[in-house]
């Protein structure tokens, strides 16, 4: 489980501090799926990039990220990097350039299995085939630049590289942004597969309300850097609570009781 | 990728064609007669006359070009104006103290320059940056023959450290090895000085370019990846940044003719370059003709292997589209 406890963040710059995270309580428990959804701006990738300290330095955090006893707000460094991608791993917006465009999907996946498992090369080669072969991108794959794949491949096999050091959990920012409808449900399907079958906790931030409705267990409304609004989807689209889960329901034309 | 190539071999024989018709008409237009400067005015007009048949100025300019560009492919330079000894015999023991010099200051420089824009890239307001930034201004602004007329006067005359001028000591060393030291004493102080005037401008290019790079989103998913700093920093950032610093030796090779004709001159070395000035001075056609061909080749064949580097370096360029499995 990891628990955030009125988690603050807040970025400073020479001229003036802006906060983007305040006061965020939010439980993210194993085998289950948490989401977040609210507005670009909203402070819902700060969290992201909060849990796994990868914020920008001079950045200010205050209250507290547990995970089984270890404070992550003040953790070393080095147990920090400990924590990355084996306990917690990130599949980032899809409309992000995640994959280093001079080296090899392959080589780029066997790379976290060769440093971060000790795992011999040839192994790990191996075993990168096998994990491209999970979200469905055959051998052939591995041997491609990432200029040479799809936008959907390419999140595909962020999420291979995502699940190699069977991670306890998965954080998803905007894994579907800026890819197209169909594409978005096959990486969707994907996600959610390797999650269940892992028994995995996936944390997903969204904007995309309908999506964070139909797959997650419990969510959580974010505007302004604060969450507003905490439940089950059942919940939240029966009895929304704020003003603005109503708000976001009706801009998605889901409006109360009278179902999904 | 076949055509990459051969559009870059096609330009590379096109820019030497250029090289050399340049060669050729820019000395017949120059000021000076090449005759009067060899033979007394005294001379009489026979005489003369028969001077211009030896050296084939007699032609017409046509004739003289076709021979010309004939005779530059098959590296025939002719005979020496001032030496009346062939010129090539006289340039090819020059040809590896160039490539000696400017190799060794081209190589030494990057790497330098490399090493420092790296690190300053890494730690923004750090010393390393300041030093980088302020290297890189003060090599831009001062005349390279300048820094290195203080050099010599510091380190070869005030405090002997270094020879004054010279590839090697006369009479040489006996041994193979005290000569290739004496080599290197002497190349020291020329190839030093070219670092120190070269290594500035790339360590600021390469920290401008590592600046934007460690700003890219794969970046921060490598450091996600809880991978180390040092993998993050050269073989994701790095890496990715390679294709353009390749380009800046693109962009350095030209440098190569002014550099090897001032540092030569300077440190008086048995380079091309001194070669190329001592002629143009004499009007020594065929010399200097042949030395801005052999600095020309030179110049076309490192672009050449910056292209084959940048290839090599680039994905995007190597496999195109393409699938490959």
């Amino acid at each position: 489980m990891i628990a955030i406890r009125d988690l603050s963040v807040t970025y400073r710059t020479a001229a003036r501090s802006v906060p983007a995270v305040r006061g965020v309580s939010l439980e993210v428990p194993r085998g289950k799926v948490t989401a977040v959804v609210g507005e670009s701006g909203g402070g819902k990738s700060t969290l992201v990039y909060g849990i796994l300290r990868l914020l920008p330095p001079g950045t200010e955090m205050s209250g507290s990220i547990d995970y089984d006893g270890m404070e992550l707000t003040r953790a070393s460094e080095e147990r920090m990097r400990e924590f990355r991608w084996k306990k917690a791993a990130l599949v980032t917006q899809g409309a992000m350039n995640s994959l280093t465009p001079v080296l090899t999907v392959g080589y780029q996946v066997a790379e976290v299995l060769r440093v971060r498992l000790g795992m011999p090369g040839g192994e790990a080669r191996e075993r990168a085939l096998e994990l491209l072969a999970m979200t469905n991108l055959p051998p052939g794959y591995a041997g491609k630049y990432p200029h040479e794949l799809s936008g959907g491949e390419k999140q595909r096999a962020v999420i291979s590289m995502a699940v190699a050091c069977s991670p306890e959990f998965l954080i998803a920012d905007e894994p579907t942004s800026a890819l197209d409808v169909i594409t978005q449900a096959e990486v969707i399907a994907t996600l959610v597969r390797m999650v269940r079958e892992k028994g995995m906790g996936l944390l997903l931030v969204t904007h995309d309300l309908p999506l964070a409705l139909s797959i997650s267990d419990e969510m959580a409304v974010m505007h302004e850097g604060r969450l507003v609004e905490k439940g089950t989807p059942e919940r939240i689209t029966a009895f929304p609570s704020h003003a603005h889960t109503r708000t976001l329901l009706s801009a998605f034309g889901v409006t109360a009781r009278s179902g999904q | 990728m076949r055509s990459y190539w051969t559009k870059r071999v096609l330009g590379a024989a096109a820019v030497l064609l250029l090289v050399i018709a340049a060669n050729f008409f820019l000395f017949r237009i120059m000021p000076g007669d090449v005759v009067s400067t060899i033979v007394d005015p005294r001379f009489s007009p026979e005489a003369k006359e028969r001077m211009r048949e030896v050296f084939g100025l007699d032609l017409p300019l046509g004739r003289q070009f076709a021979v010309y560009v004939r005779r530059m492919l098959t590296f025939d330079f002719g005979i020496s104006f001032l030496s009346q000894r062939p010129v090539w015999d006289e340039l090819k023991s020059r040809v590896p103290n160039t490539v000696a010099l400017l190799g060794s200051a081209l190589v030494l420089s990057s790497a330098l320059g490399t090493w420092l824009g790296v690190k300053a890239a890494r730690k923004r307001g750090g010393f390393t940056e300041k030093v980088v930034l302020l290297s890189g201004s003060v090599s831009f602004s001062f005349p390279s023959f300048f820094v290195q007329l203080v050099l010599l006067l510091l380190l070869a005359y005030t405090f002997p450290l270094f020879p004054l001028r010279g590839s090697v000591s006369i009479p040489l060393p006996q041994t193979g090895t005290a000569r290739a030291l004496d080599y290197l004493w002497h190349l020291l102080l020329p190839a030093g000085s070219l670092v120190l005037l070269g290594f500035g401008s790339w360590a600021i290019y390469v920290r401008n370019l590592m600046v934007k790079t460690l700003g890219e989103d794969f970046i921060l998913m490598a450091r996600a990846k809880g991978l180390p700093e040092g993998r993050v920093l050269w073989n994701h950032a790095f890496r990715s940044a390679l294709p353009p610093v390749l380009t800046l030796f693109l962009l350095a090779l030209p440098g190569i003719v002014s550099g090897a004709v001032l540092t030569e001159t300077v440190f008086s070395l048995h380079g091309v370059g001194k070669y190329l000035l001592d002629s143009i001075m004499g009007h020594d056609y065929p010399a200097a003709g042949a030395a801005f061909y052999i600095l020309g080749l030179l110049t076309i064949a490192s672009n050449l292997a910056a292209d084959a580097a940048y290839a090599l370096a680039d994905p995007r360029i190597r496999v195109g589209g393409r699938v490959q499995s």
